[in-house]
């Protein structure tokens, strides 16, 4: 007759199981209530609407986000938001990452004074974001002496504050997301260059390779894990991230950007309902959007193995 | 006549490339200067009297006054916190939150990394999800529910803290995958078990990747503004302060006397870069990713 043995855990086993669920039982908690339940709730309420108090399921909220951005109503500001919005994406992803990827080469090769440009250019991810803002208010600020306004007047141009004004406050919040958005950029690239083998870049110069041929064929096939890494979270960013609205120019001057409105809908307490609205039609282009260049990355170069 | 034309081409080629990197070398120097000028600027505003400011704001200070650093502790305030609160507030939350997001991190780094349980694929990908998935509008719902929670102007809200997913996971995931299993069998053998191999053998083999984090970590909190400005309104840290003291109309007419408070709260994250320079930025560097 055949018995049957009950396999009995061992002390290590149970210990091993009581270890897991006092260390992973938090962080499995948090992960269900602030990413599930909020991005779940945050789904629900792109759904609803407020009616006298009751909160009712609604399309409402999604025919008035259509006829904004449509043009349907002539005094909406989302077509606004949504073009200062790609304003602030293209910089990073077509000015700001290209020219950081190509300024660290620079460092890689020790061009001089490079040990002080790596020191300089990492201060903005050092010093808070409200420092750098208001230094830049204050340079741009003609009623203040600000440099800017006064370099202008001595060129015989009217010295304006450009933060203030409609015609230029945009472009000046970009020149700031310019100023300050290579920093940490060059250094993720320059340490990724640092981690190319030395031989392959002397094997390179025995062959007499160029100075574009080795940035195309060397550099970026070998960095481009980090390269195609900064640009897929670039491309995820592409509606979260608000640039310094709230340190410049807190949305005047048309200048806001469909993050920093979710953020001042949220901070005013004002209904969540529409916004949600927005941020759900965002997240519904942007996941397929990276998903799709995360697989062109992938295909451009294959990992190489050193 | 081949290896004249070959020498010819390389000897362009050096020109050229000397011409690049030249231009080059200009334009990053006067963009550095750029930093050095606004951080100088405000350095020698912070030792001048405000009307001296008012009449030549770029001028150098006829005469070093150092009481605007000692006046700051006493004007500058904000809904009732003075700077004193302010420093406190900004110890607690970037100390406190670094604590917690570095160690949860941690523990979960190895967890997942050593240990083979239902979930534990699951846990991995949903780490690596969150990080690539752009999920946009989730700050009302999350304040909705923090705000239920009792958790939105208090120090509870640090708890949010306790994920241990995102980049440091990654990071201490892949430290833990380059340390020896052995050493736990070793300490089995001995009679210990698995919290005495975490907490005596691998945390403290952590410490050194513990620390560099934690530095990036704590500048991060120190700078944060967006966060404590929305749930923790009523606790300002000095980031917040620097923020809002620019609307406080007394200090609005008193521009050195804001300079000074500025330099102040830099000082503390300047020399935590100038003593581990090194660490923060290996470790701001896209960690694990070869090449």
């Amino acid at each position: 007759m055949k018995q049957h043995v009950k396999k009995k855990k061992s002390p290590l086993e149970k210990g091993k199981t009581v270890f897991l669920i006092v260390f992973l039982t938090i962080p499995v908690i948090n992960f269900l209530v602030f990413w599930l339940y909020v991005n779940f709730e945050s789904f629900l309420n792109a759904f609803r609407i407020e009616v006298y108090g009751d909160v009712v399921f609604s399309f409402d909220n999604w025919v008035y986000f259509w006829e904004e951005i449509s043009g349907k109503n002539p005094f909406s500001t989302t077509p606004m938001l949504f073009r200062n919005t790609l304003k602030f994406f293209s910089l990073n992803l077509f000015a700001i990452l290209p020219l950081s990827f190509f300024f660290s080469y620079f460092l890689y090769k020790k061009i001089r004074f490079y040990k002080y440009y790596r020191l300089i250019f990492f201060l903005p991810n050092i010093i808070s974001a409200a420092v750098l803002a208001t230094l830049y208010k204050f340079i741009l600020n003609p009623s203040l002496g600000g440099i800017v306004p006064t370099i202008v007047e001595l060129f015989g141009g009217e010295p304006i504050n450009y933060l203030i004004d409609e015609r230029y406050a945009m472009n000046a919040v970009l020149v700031y997301c310019l100023w300050t958005g290579f920093s940490v950029n060059m250094i993720i690239f320059n340490g990724a260059m640092g981690r190319v083998p030395y031989e392959v870049m002397e094997a390179a110069q025995i062959d007499g390779v160029g100075f574009w041929s080795e940035i195309g064929r060397i550099i970026i096939p070998m960095t481009w894990p980090t390269l195609s890494t900064i640009i897929v979270t670039t491309v995820a960013n592409i509606f979260v991230s608000s640039g310094p609205i709230l340190l410049l120019t807190q949305g005047d001057c048309d200048t806001s950007t469909i993050a920093y409105w979710i953020y001042l809908t949220t901070k005013n307490q004002l209904s969540i309902y529409y916004p949600s609205t927005v941020a759900f039609a965002c997240t519904v282009v942007s996941v397929p959007l990276v998903l799709l260049v995360k697989k062109l990355v992938g295909l451009l170069w294959t990992d190489v193995s050193y | 006549m081949q290896v004249k034309t070959q020498k010819h081409k390389q000897n362009k080629y050096t020109v050229r490339k000397k011409i690049l990197f030249a231009i080059v070398g200009v334009f990053l120097f006067l963009y550095s200067l750029t930093y050095i000028f606004m951080l100088g600027w405000a350095l020698l505003s912070s030792f001048r009297d405000k009307l001296e400011f008012i009449r030549e704001p770029l001028s150098w200070p006829q005469q070093w006054d150092f009481a605007n650093y000692l006046d700051a502790f006493d004007v500058l305030e904000v809904g009732g916190n003075n700077l004193f609160a302010m420093i406190f507030n900004s110890l607690w939350y970037s100390v406190g939150g670094t604590f917690i997001s570095i160690f949860f991190c941690n523990v979960t780094g190895y967890c997942i990394c050593k240990y083979k349980f239902v979930g534990r694929n699951a846990f991995y990908n949903v780490a690596i999800l969150i990080m690539l998935v752009p999920v946009v509008g989730a700050m009302p719902a999350t304040y909705r529910l923090l705000d239920t929670l009792g958790m939105v102007n208090t120090p509870l809200y640090l708890l949010t803290m306790t994920g241990g997913m995102g980049f440091n996971f990654l990071l201490f995931y892949g430290f833990y995958s380059n340390v020896s299993w052995e050493y736990a069998e070793a300490v089995f053998i001995d009679g210990g078990g698995h919290f005495t191999v975490f907490l005596r053998v691998m945390l403290p083999q952590s410490m050194p990747m513990c620390f560099a984090l934690g530095i990036v970590s704590f500048i991060g909190l120190w700078n944060d503004y967006n966060s404590t400005l929305l749930y923790l309104p009523d606790f300002p840290t000095l980031a917040t302060g620097l923020y809002l003291f620019q609307y406080v109309p007394s200090i609005r007419a008193d521009y050195p006397l804001y300079f000074a408070a500025i330099i102040m709260a830099t000082i503390p994250v300047i020399v935590l870069y100038a003593c581990f320079q090194e660490a923060i930025m290996t470790n701001s560097v896209a960690g694990g990713l070869k090449g």
